[in-house]
């Protein structure tokens, strides 16, 4: 027993010698993305391509989320709240460079949330900073945030990619050529073609990162993602792989493919407002037509988790839902024959389907065949995706479609009953204010499962499943994140082996 | 000849505005935001406006177009909304690998069409004459991507031989070439059908016609009488066909350049439509017309050349 | 050499074309089972008693979707080529015959259209009508007609200066009669081989649209979207892929063969082949 803790010991010991002694960084990484950013700045744009490739490589705010989802120090070392939640004060890390040598104090603070607040600035959702009275900076590494009223969200949107810091004054340039503080330096952004980056020799985590280059290459073609995987072109398909293709990776011993959690509801928007979906007992026989399990079976091969509202599991204060509707034919022929559709009458709309994403697609195709099971036809129709955006997003102008929602913690968008859903119930908005004005967490969380269970009441749309995260790597490749807590590709700890 | 080039060079300018009026129109009437393709799904309505506004997409369209036009007639294609940069740069940068792309193609299929075509046409109605046919139609048959990811399994991932996809720049033009070899492989098989039935056909014709005979009869040699008179003739047919195949592959490119991660012209038209990135997509069909319409009259000066019976239009 | 039957080429093609037209009447009246209905407890079955062809991806039975393929594929080439060849034809033949103004009208508008992206104007079509096989389909076709109508414009040149063609003018024939009796079959030839090639490139055009989800929507079976779907699961199972492409491969080289067969057989002045 006892030469067993010596030996447990000795191999601790050394391992962590080992680990002290990890070589400096080296290597170079290629990573594939499905879809090319439109700009390179998170505050200047809400697209998730933008994060995926910058958030916490290149750019970082003053908390961020690590790969497990929780908000750790970024730029900040530290923070108090004050009681009443009215107060945050972070503290700094001194000796923090941008990557154009600039030093980063409070000043870039104060101006980087002066901007936020401002609506016209054209800072990505200028609501989550609606609550900040007044930025302070007593000394040059310490901030202060004094708030109109307490935020339960307040720490969660400062470590969203919306909130990363540039140099002060650098607003347009960061648009296509983003200065940081990451462990990362922007390097080149070839238009259709690449992004690269390389390794900043001043990042203020020593040993990090360890790879010098990494390029993100734009491939959208997932049968040329496969080749390029297997010719040894490429090291990574970072996000977003189908599940036959992470299927066949399986099987070969040199790749490794990651499974995990996103932030991303598939969902089957029904406009609320539009018949036929204006009517409760249409969308509930909707919700018993669907059969998750089998689509989870059947099209996604088993990969995916389904869910019962508009929030995924590994997000904070989940409730299971999933089964609040049972998969059940025969109630939604009889709740359809309430509403006056039957074998005579069959309920008949268009079901719109955004031809850039192939998870949701593919499902959309196979719900309009479940569908056709209790009598309802759905007349698929493929729109490209700027066509998606106007009619559908934008102009509501549409019965069903499906999309995935992968913002993180987004339940907000219900409250808004010009979102595209319409879904207007006063009760879910006063709700939602309520959870936001709580500085008491547990009861907090008890609102928000509330909030999901409404939703899920209501019947607003079809929450058919949280899409997984699948990745895949050459097996030499360690250190890449299994979940995504928020959509983001952290390279820091990435090595390669040789 | 003079007055007939001056006459054409009118009606290709015409052409050219015409084209890019087409194109205004078009892109007016299909649904889509450029300022929603940036800002992204939740942008907000103020950010959206102040968008278009700095875009000057709130003026009216006539107002647009006659901006754009007295630039264009300056030499400025103006700015990308999309990426922001001038589009004669991002087309420039383009043109460099679509070119040769769509160049050496067109030459791979042209000639293995002129020599496939000649020798089914001499063996007319035989097994041979199947066979090259029936061997000509497989790049038909089979779509592009479909032929494209068969040569990257077999050449990239099997044997490792060539790259998969990609382009490094033509910095280093030996890594450039071994780029396009897949791509212009995949390329050219898809239009070899086309040139040997072209060609098959019209040496058909040609060695029927009465001076072919007469040729024959006066004791001309086949070889000389295949590449004097038929080849000469059958050419016509095939330049015809080489002006117009060049914008028909500039976007059968478009999906070898996707299945090859190629940063071409067609995939950067692709995602100029998608973007609704309104001079980007104007620039490209200027510049493609201009193509088009300089390889047309390039081929009307050689129809000329190579038969005396056309007449200056 | 004298008067002989139909060539190999005609017989083959012809016989190709015929099977490919009595599967899509076949379907029309007969399927094994619904194309669309799908079984997620049977997906990439190989071929059995049951279903002689497997099924595909979503569990469908793929002898009837590449039976009801067939029918789609005629419906996608007729119309594309119907549109092109009717529209091109007609166009070069004006053209080239009238010369002039007129002829150079015509080129420069043509030429304006073929600088006009076939994409965009499938786009267009999608938008303004509803995205289908029929929207993307009258957009290759109008893209398309360009080729048509240069081809025709320079058989008419080369034709309209011939000898016999020259006589009949001289002897006071009137310009239909001369257009059809003497400019036309001159014509004809490549035009017939060009429209068979449509044929068969119409049904890739499809396909590539409906990836961009212009050509034929969901569920309806189309040829080129069974291809493209089969080909992501190609390392599962690669039997779905095979019937769909032999269906564009039996189309393409039947319409070829009978496009070519066809030429050499009307040609009033060939008696016999070359060589």
């Amino acid at each position: 027993m006892r030469t067993l803790g010596l030996l447990v010991a000795v191999v601790l010991l050394t391992s962590s010698l080992a680990g002290a002694q990890a070589p400096p960084a080296r290597g170079r990484l290629t990573v594939v993305i499905n879809a090319e950013p439109p700009v390179l700045d998170p505050t200047a744009s809400t697209s998730q391509e933008i994060a995926r490739v910058l958030y916490d490589n290149v750019l970082q705010g003053l908390v961020k989320f690590n790969a497990k989802g929780e908000i750790v120090p970024a730029l900040a070392e530290r923070w108090t709240v004050s009681p009443g939640g009215l107060t945050y004060t972070f503290h700094l890390r001194r000796n923090v460079t941008f990557h154009n040598g600039a030093p980063f104090t409070a000043e870039d603070v104060l101006f980087k949330f002066q901007r936020a607040r401002d609506p016209r600035s054209g800072h990505t959702h200028p609501e989550y900073y609606r609550d900040i009275v007044r930025v302070e900076a007593p000394n040059p590494y310490t901030v202060v945030f004094r708030l109109r009223q307490p935020d339960s969200e307040f720490l969660f949107n400062l470590a969203r990619p919306d909130s990363v810091i540039g140099p002060r004054g650098r607003v347009e340039e960061q648009r296509t050529q983003p200065v940081g503080t990451g462990p990362f330096r922007f390097v080149a952004w070839d238009r259709g073609v690449a992004i690269r980056l390389e390794r900043y020799p001043r990042y203020y985590v020593r040993g990090l990162p360890r790879l010098d280059q990494v390029t993100f290459r734009i491939l959208p073609d997932q049968n040329a993602q496969l080749a390029a995987l297997r010719a040894g072109d490429v090291d990574v398909l970072g996000y977003g792989v189908v599940p036959e293709n992470a299927l066949a990776l399986q099987r070969d011993p040199n790749f490794k493919v990651v499974v995990g959690t996103s932030t991303t509801e598939i969902t089957v928007g029904m406009n609320n407002a539009r018949p036929p979906f204006d009517d409760l007992r249409v969308r509930r026989a909707m919700q018993h037509a669907v059969n998750k399990d089998e689509l989870i079976r059947g099209v996604m091969m088993g990969f995916g988790t389904k869910i019962g509202s508009h929030r995924s599991p590994n997000e904070p204060c989940y409730v299971d839902l999933s089964n609040f509707y049972a998969p059940d034919p025969a109630r939604a022929r009889a709740l359809l024959a309430e509403a006056g559709y039957g074998p005579h009458n069959p309920l008949s709309f268009t079901f719109t389907l955004a031809a850039p994403y192939p998870y949701e697609r593919r499902i959309g195709e196979a719900i309009a065949a479940q569908l056709a099971r209790v009598g309802v036809r759905a007349q698929l129709e493929v729109v490209e995706w700027a066509t998606w955006l106007s009619r559908v997003f934008r102009g509501a102008d549409y019965q069903m479609t499906i999309i995935g929602h992968s913002e993180p913690n987004d339940i907000e968008i219900y409250a808004n009953p010009n979102y595209y859903f319409r879904y207007n119930n006063p009760r879910f908005g006063r709700l939602l204010e309520q959870y936001r004005r709580l500085n008491d967490p547990r009861r907090a969380c008890e609102l928000m499962g509330q909030l999901q269970r409404m939703l899920a009441e209501d019947a607003v749309n079809v929450w058919v499943m949280n899409a997984p995260y699948i990745a895949a790597l050459r097996s030499t490749v360690s250190g890449w994140w299994t979940d995504q807590p928020t959509p983001s590709m952290n390279v820091t700890e990435v090595s390669v082996a040789r | 000849m003079a007055t007939f080039v001056v006459q054409r060079l009118v009606a290709a300018a015409a052409t050219l505005w015409l084209a890019t009026v087409l194109v205004f129109g078009a892109m007016l009437l299909i649904p889509g935001d450029p300022a929603q393709a940036i800002l992204g799904l939740e942008a907000s309505p103020e950010a959206l406006q102040a968008l278009r506004g700095e875009l000057g997409l709130d003026r009216p369209p006539l107002a647009r177009y006659a901006e754009w036009f007295r630039r264009v007639v300056r030499g400025d294609l103006g700015r990308s909304i999309r990426y922001g940069q001038p589009v004669t740069q991002l087309v420039g940068q383009r043109l460099a690998v679509t070119l040769p792309l769509v160049f050496l193609s067109l030459g791979l299929a042209a000639a293995l069409g002129t020599v496939l075509g000649t020798l089914a046409a001499r063996r007319a109605g035989t097994r041979l004459d199947l066979l090259l046919s029936g061997f000509a139609l497989c790049g038909a048959v089979l779509p592009s991507f479909w032929v494209g990811l068969l040569f990257v399994f077999v050449f990239s991932v099997e044997l490792r031989l060539l790259p998969s996809g990609g382009f490094p720049g033509w910095a280093d033009w030996r890594a450039a070439a071994v780029h396009l070899v897949l791509p212009v492989a995949t390329l050219s098989l898809s239009r070899a059908a086309l040139f040997t039935r072209m060609v098959r056909a019209s040496v058909l014709e040609v060695l029927h016609q009465d001076y072919v005979r007469t040729a024959r009869a006066k004791g001309l040699s086949e070889p000389a009488v295949l590449l004097r008179h038929a080849l000469r003739n059958a050419a016509i047919p095939v330049v015809t066909v080489l002006g117009l195949e060049f914008a028909q592959l500039l976007t059968a490119g478009l999906v070898v350049e996707s299945v090859f991660a190629l940063p071409g012209l067609g995939t950067l038209a692709l995602t100029a439509i998608e973007a609704r990135d309104y001079p980007l997509v104007q620039g490209i069909v200027l510049v493609l017309a201009a193509f088009i319409v300089a390889l047309n009259l390039a081929t009307d000066v050689l129809y000329a050349r190579l038969d005396p019976r056309i007449a200056y239009g | 050499m004298g008067k002989r039957g139909p060539s190999p080429a005609l017989r083959v093609g012809g016989a190709l074309v015929a099977a490919v037209c009595a599967v899509a009447l076949v379907s029309f009246v007969w399927l094994p089972y619904d194309p669309d209905a799908a079984d997620f407890t049977a997906r990439l079955a190989p071929p059995s008693p049951r279903h002689p062809l497997g099924t595909d991806h979503f569990g469908r039975d793929l002898l009837s979707r590449t039976m009801a393929g067939a029918r789609n594929a005629l419906y996608v080439g007729l119309v594309a080529v119907g549109i092109a060849l009717g529209v091109g034809a007609t166009l070069g033949v004006v053209a080239g015959y009238a010369g002039g103004w007129v002829d150079r009208v015509t080129s420069g508008l043509l030429e304006a259209l073929y600088a006009f992206p076939a994409v965009l104007l499938a786009l267009l079509l999608a938008s303004t009508w509803r995205p289908g096989a029929t929207s993307s389909m009258t957009a290759v076709g109008i893209a398309l007609v360009p080729v048509f109508a240069r081809l025709a414009r320079a058989g008419v040149l080369a034709t309209k200066q011939l000898p016999y063609v020259e006589a009949a003018r001289a002897l006071g024939a009137a310009t239909p009669r001369l257009i059809f009796r003497h400019v036309l079959p001159n014509v004809a030839g490549p035009l017939v081989v060009q429209a068979s090639l449509a044929m068969g490139a119409a049904v890739l055009i499809e396909a590539a649209l409906s990836y961009l989800g212009l050509g034929t929507q969901p569920p309806t079976a189309s040829w080129g979207r069974m291809l493209r779907e089969a080909q992501s699961f190609l390392f599962l199972s690669p039997h779905p892929a095979l019937w769909p492409g032999a269906g564009i491969a039996a189309t393409v080289l039947g319409f070829n063969l009978l496009g070519d067969g066809l030429r050499d057989w009307l040609d009033p002045r060939r008696t016999g082949p070359a060589g």
